[in-house]
């Protein structure tokens, strides 16, 4: 009886033992998996919020480029230059309002002071001296300083200091992501290359077609962001249509009107075209102004270009031609503008990184006096272009 | 001879190997398994290039890209937008650092993708099939074939 009881008792624990040892081994598990589980909560929230506060923070990001010219131009020497450093500073301010600016160091600026050297006395005749710019070098300029209210997708509002919405150049602008370092002669020339004011943009939808609008009002040119000098001010507008054409097609055309300080009234009008067929952009711009003084000729100026870039993998090959003449009214002749035929060459290292190679065959417009002939000559350009930051 | 043989053999099964194409995997475009809104290929197209921006019940579109070097972008590139990603990369920076993106994508790897679009129901992005198949809480829009 005592041997039959010993092994009863034997088998229940050998049975027992184990389920006991294994339910407490799956509480263990059940417990694991609920600090697994809010550990994963935690690190989810952790992520959320620093998400969250990340939206919050100003972005600062930017650009550099770098150049070395060589050219056949009479009295050039091959030279580097450090063309741009820009700084961006962005921030969503609230769920529908944005901050953007850029402040550009051009030519690697210096400015030193000299002191003691002006003296000037306040309202109660107290004399205060100030210190006056001794050297200057490069220049600092902020090119752009804005505030965004997206409203809906047909209709934005922006104040502040912009680029001009004009064409395409003017509003895809930056070192990196374009073909070369010299822009189209007439860049920035015929349109003024910013705006001080309001602006209002969006986009209207017709099925496939988009309509993207930009229209502005602002101090115009010849002014600092101080105010205007004069009581007209400039207006603007740029319209552009999207079509299911090829990968992409943008037609479009952009105006404007302004009153100078010296009240010479300005009228720009262009038509601007790109089209994107898998690897190949063609892009060109056409865009004249009329400046009328308030007794005198008128000056007439023309600008166009036609630019073809294929790329291939990391590689872009391209061509301009490219068109200026300063003034056509009255059949003058510009000595430094006139035909500018340019090959490209592009290595895109990274999204962010492109190294550019472009030759220039310049031709100014010819003087019917001889003496004053200029000559045509060529120059290139190698350079660097990052974009520092996302 | 029989090593020299066997170098050539080894030579020529590289080559071989360099030569087959990369098994490229089909990608699956994803939203949040709440949103039912449905965006046509064509409309996905136009809302990568910022031409639409919001959802049609009005809300803002959260989309995803993923780096520029991986294969599904690539993929989404050349079928969607008819560019290679790099391009498409470079312009959707350059409208980024222009001003004049009206609804930036956010460059992410797969898994926050995934989880981007598994927590925000107006995320739109995409993923490898696979991938997609494997995630609780996204629906697939549409897949892509290689």
């Amino acid at each position: 009886m005592s041997i039959m009881r010993r092994i009863l008792i034997g088998g229940i624990m050998t049975t027992l033992l184990p389920a006991t040892a294994l339910a407490l081994t799956k509480q263990e598990a059940e417990e694991k998996i609920q600090n697994m589980e809010q550990e994963i909560m935690f690190s989810k929230e952790q992520f959320y919020d620093i998400e969250t506060e990340m939206n919050r923070f100003m972005r600062i990001s930017g650009y550099m480029d770098m150049e070395y010219h060589a050219s056949e131009s009479k009295g050039s020497v091959p030279q580097f230059r450090l063309h741009h450093f820009s700084l961006f500073f962005n921030k969503n301010i609230a769920e529908k309002w944005r901050f953007f600016s850029e402040i550009e160091y051009q030519d690697g600026p210096r400015y030193t002071s000299k002191e003691e050297d002006v003296t000037v006395n306040d309202t109660d005749r107290n004399a205060h001296t100030y210190a006056t710019l001794k050297d200057a070098e490069g220049g600092i300029f902020a090119e752009a300083f804005n505030i965004t209210y997206q409203y809906k997708p047909a209709l934005d509002l922006r104040f502040g200091r912009e680029f001009t919405p004009a064409g395409l150049w003017n509003v895809d602008h930056y070192p990196p992501y374009l073909a070369t370092q010299q822009a189209p002669q007439h860049i920035r020339i015929i349109f003024p290359r910013t705006t001080d004011g309001l602006s209002a943009f969006g986009t209207q939808r017709f099925t496939n077609t988009f309509l993207n609008y930009h229209v502005y009002i602002g101090n115009g040119e010849g002014n600092s962001g101080a105010g205007d000098g004069n009581a007209s001010k400039s207006l603007g507008a740029r319209f552009a249509i999207t079509l299911p054409a090829f990968t992409q097609t943008e037609l479009g055309l952009s105006y404007y009107h302004d009153t100078h300080n010296d009240s010479r009234r300005k009228d720009a009008q262009g038509i601007h075209g790109r089209v994107k067929a898998a690897d190949f952009t063609i892009q060109s711009e056409i865009a004249s102004a009329t400046i009328t003084p308030t007794s005198g000729a008128k000056t007439e100026e023309l600008g166009y270009y036609l630019q073809a870039i294929y790329d291939w993998g990391a590689w872009g090959f391209g061509y301009r031609y490219d068109f200026y003449d300063d003034n056509t009214a009255n059949g003058a002749k510009s000595d430094i503008y006139g035909v500018d035929n340019a090959v490209i060459l592009n290595y895109h290292a990274a999204k962010n990184t492109v190294f550019k190679l472009e030759y220039h065959m310049e031709s100014p417009e010819q003087t019917k006096n001889a003496a004053d002939e200029k000559t045509a000559y060529s120059h290139a350009i190698a350079s660097i272009a990052v974009h520092l930051g996302e | 001879m029989h090593q020299y043989t066997s170098t050539r053999s080894a030579f020529f099964v590289l080559l071989l190997l360099l030569a087959l194409p990369v098994a490229a995997e089909s990608v699956a475009i994803i939203v949040n398994s709440d949103n039912m809104q449905d965006l046509s290929i064509e409309e996905i197209k136009y809302v990568y290039n910022e031409n639409v921006i919001t959802w049609p019940s009005g809300k803002r579109i959260e989309r995803y890209d993923l780096p520029p070097m991986d294969a599904a972008r690539e993929t989404f590139s050349r079928k969607i937008l008819g560019l290679s990603a790099r391009v498409a990369a470079r312009e959707e920076q350059g409208r980024q650092v222009n001003n004049s993106a009206r609804n930036p994508s956010r460059e992410k790897r797969a898994p926050l993708v995934a989880a981007a679009v598994v927590r925000n129901p107006n995320a739109l992005g995409y993923v490898t099939l696979p991938y997609a198949e494997s995630i609780h809480g996204i629906r697939i829009m549409h897949v892509i074939k290689e």
